[in-house]
C-alpha cells in the first residue's frame, strides 16, 4: 500500500504526461504481481467497492475528532479524504503491530468483508498507515482517484513495460481481468500474448 | 507586591502589540519609537524604528536587510539575559524558528507574558533549540492552527528529494524556499543527509547565507545558479526563492522540477495552486501538535493567539479550560510577499 500510495502522491503533482509515464512504467516494473495488476485496475477504473461510501468516512473521524475542529479542517482542506488522512489521531504503534496492509490485502477484503464490519477494517488500517497511505487508501475505497490518470495513459505505461504500442494492449483488454498476470507476463517476455477469447471481439 | 492584569501590561494596537509599563512595542509592524523584534522575518522586522533591541544574529539580519541605517539605534541582547526597561523586566529566549529568533518574556509585577513571535519544537541544525518558558499568558502564533497541520519528519522529505534528484537525473531540481531560514536548513539537512556535490544557489539567497556560515553553520560548498551554464546544472539542486521557482529566471535549467519546501505543503490544493510537482513538507513553525504541546509545556493559563488561524486554536484551548482569545493583529503571516521582491535582483538571461 505504501508504495501505491507514494505513486498517487507523486502522479497527482505531476503535470507532464511523458513524466507520469516514467513514474507509472517504473512502479509496474518494480511491484510483484499481484499488488501492480490491482494498481492498474484502480486507475483504469477496474475497482468498486460497494459499501465504502463518504459518510462511512465521516462517521469515522467525528468518533475520533473533535467535530467543530473537522469542520474548520474540511473547510480549509475541501476534500474529504484528504481532510480525513491528515487529521486522523495518531496511534502509539505497539512495536508487534501488523504491518501496513498490502494493495492485494486492500482490494480482497474489501472484496469480502460484510457491511457491518467495514467501519472497524478501515479504522484498523488507517491507523497503520502514515498521511499519504491514508489519502491513498480512501481515495482507492471510495472509488475516485482524481489523480490526472486516464485509463489510456495507465494502459500505455503498461504497454511500455514491454515496448509494445498502447493499442495492442487495448485489443485483448476487454479479455483481461484484475490483477491481470498473463498481461504483466506477455509484456515481461515471460509468456504469449493473451488471447481474446471474446466471440466479437473489439476491434477499434 | 501587585498583581497587575495581563491586559494593563501588553495591549493590541495598531502598530503592533504595546507594552504600556515599559513604553516599547513587540514586533511593531509600523514604524515606533522602541522595539523590540523577535526575529528577521519582514513581517516582524521592519526598518525605521527608533530604537531597537533585539538579538545580535537578528540585528545583522536587519542591517543585511535593510541597511546600515535601518533604526535609530540598536542594541543586543544575548538569550538568557535579562534588562529593565520602563516598569518591566525583559528576558530573551532561543524559539526554534531562525537564527537568532527569540520568545520574548515581559515579567511586570509577579506576572510573565511570553510573546513567543513565530516558533518550532523540532531540531532544525540551524538555530538555537525552542525552550519552554514557564509563564501566566502565553502569546502563540497559529499560522498551522489546524490539526491538518502535521508536520512529520523533516528528514524523510530530505530523503524524497533526493530519490527524486535520483529518479529524474537529467531535471535540476529547483527548490523554492524562505530565504532566511528554510533555505539555510534545507541545505545543512541535505549535508546530514550525506548530500555532498555543490548545492547551488539563487542571487536573492547569496547575503544571508553567507551571513549563516560566517557565524559558523557549515553548509558545504554553495555555488550561485547565475555562474553556470545550462549544461552544468543537470542533475543539481538549486534553492531560490518560492516565487522564482515559477519565473522566467527558471529557464536557465534544463528540464527544471519544482519543489518546494514548506509547512502550506501538507495541502495538496496549496501545492497544486503554486504549481509545485514535488512539496516537502518542511515548517520553521511548529505544527498542529507542536502548538498545543508547547501550549501545555508553558503552563500558562491564558493563551492570547496572533496570527494564522486563530479560530481553530481558541476553541481547542477552551476545549482544555484554557482562556483564550485572538488578538487579531494585522501585518503578519508568512515571508511570501517579501520574496516577490528579491526575485528580481537577478536578472533573467
Amino acid at each position: 500500500m505504501n508504495r501505491f500510495a507514494e505513486l498517487l502522491d507523486r502522479l497527482s503533482y505531476e503535470p507532464g504526461r511523458n513524466n507520469k509515464l516514467r513514474l507509472l512504467t517504473a512502479y509496474l516494473r518494480d511491484t510483484p504481481d499481484p499488488d501492480r495488476g490491482y494498481a492498474l485496475a484502480a486507475m483504469t477504473g477496474a475497482l468498486s467497492f460497494k459499501h465504502a461510501k463518504p459518510a462511512l468516512i465521516r462517521d469515522l473521524i467525528t468518533a475520533r475528532a473533535d467535530p467543530a475542529l473537522f469542520a474548520l479542517s474540511y473547510d480549509y482542506v475541501g476534500d474529504l479524504s484528504e481532510t480525513v488522512a491528515l487529521m486522523w489521531p495518531r496511534s502509539e504503534r505497539p512495536t508487534n503491530a501488523p504491518s501496513p496492509p498490502t494493495l492485494t490485502e486492500v482490494v480482497d477484503t474489501l472484496d469480502s468483508l460484510p457491511k457491518k464490519e467495514l467501519p472497524a477494517q478501515l479504522a484498523a488500517w488507517l491507523d497503520g498507515l502514515d498521511e499519504t497511505g491514508r489519502w491513498a487508501l480512501l481515495k482507492l475505497v471510495t472509488g475516485a482517484l482524481r489523480i490526472g490518470v486516464s485509463a489510456r495513459l495507465a494502459k500505455t505505461a503498461a504497454a511500455a513495460l514491454g515496448d509494445k504500442d498502447a493499442h495492442e494492449v487495448e485489443l485483448i483488454w476487454p479479455g483481461l481481468a484484475p490483477p491481470y498476470p498473463e498481461l504483466f507476463a506477455w509484456l515481461e517476455g515471460r509468456a504469449d500474448k493473451p488471447l481474446n477469447r471474446d466471440p466479437a471481439p473489439f476491434r477499434p | 507586591m501587585i498583581r497587575m492584569r495581563p491586559s494593563d501590561i501588553l495591549v493590541p494596537q495598531p502598530h503592533g502589540l504595546y507594552c504600556k509599563p515599559g513604553d516599547y512595542y513587540i514586533d511593531p509592524v509600523r514604524p515606533v519609537a522602541r522595539a523590540l523584534i523577535t526575529h528577521g522575518h519582514s513581517d516582524h522586522a521592519r526598518a525605521g524604528h527608533g530604537a531597537v533591541l533585539a538579538t545580535r544574529e537578528t540585528l545583522d539580519i536587519m542591517r543585511l536587510r535593510y541597511g546600515e541605517d535601518f533604526a535609530g539605534t540598536t542594541q543586543a541582547i544575548a538569550y538568557g539575559e535579562r534588562l529593565m526597561l520602563g516598569g518591566t523586566e525583559v528576558g530573551f529566549h532561543p524559539a526554534g524558528h531562525v537564527l537568532g529568533s527569540a520568545q520574548i518574556a515581559v515579567r511586570c509585577g509577579d506576572t510573565c507574558i511570553v510573546a513567543s513571535g513565530d516558533y518550532k519544537d523540532v531540531p532544525d541544525p540551524t538555530c538555537a533549540p525552542f525552550e519552554v518558558v514557564p509563564c501566566d499568558v502565553f502569546i502563540t502564533e497559529a499560522t498551522f492552527g489546524l490539526p491538518v497541520f502535521r508536520h512529520g519528519d523533516a528528514g524523510a522529505e530530505i530523503a524524497k528529494l533526493l530519490d527524486s534528484v535520483a529518479l529524474f537525473p537529467e531535471r535540476a531540481h529547483l527548490v523554492g524556499a524562505y530565504s532566511l531560514g528554510k533555505a539555510q536548513r534545507v541545505i545543512a539537512m541535505l549535508r546530514q543527509a550525506g548530500y555532498d556535490a555543490p548545492v547551488y544557489l539563487h542571487g536573492a539567497m547569496e547575503k544571508i547565507t553567507r551571513y549563516y556560515e560566517s557565524r559558523g553553520i557549515a553548509l558545504g560548498e554553495l555555488r550561485m545558479a547565475k555562474e553556470q551554464k545550462k549544461a552544468e546544472l543537470v542533475g543539481t539542486i538549486t534553492l531560490a526563492p518560492p516565487s522564482a521557482i515559477q519565473d522566467v529566471w527558471t529557464r536557465r535549467f534544463p528540464d527544471p522540477l519544482a519543489a518546494f519546501a514548506s509547512g502550506w505543503m501538507r495541502v495538496r490544493a496549496r501545492a497544486r495552486q503554486k504549481g509545485v510537482e514535488l512539496p516537502l513538507v518542511i515548517s520553521d513553525h511548529a505544527d498542529w501538535d507542536g502548538l498545543c504541546a508547547t501550549i501545555g509545556a508553558t503552563g500558562a493559563g491564558e493563551i492570547w493567539v496572533t496570527h494564522g488561524q486563530e479560530d481553530a486554536l481558541v476553541h481547542w484551548c477552551a476545549s482544555k479550560g484554557l482562556k483564550a482569545r485572538p488578538l487579531a493583529l494585522v501585518g503578519y503571516g508568512e515571508e511570501d510577499e517579501e520574496t516577490a521582491l528579491p526575485a528580481q535582483e537577478e536578472a533573467p538571461a
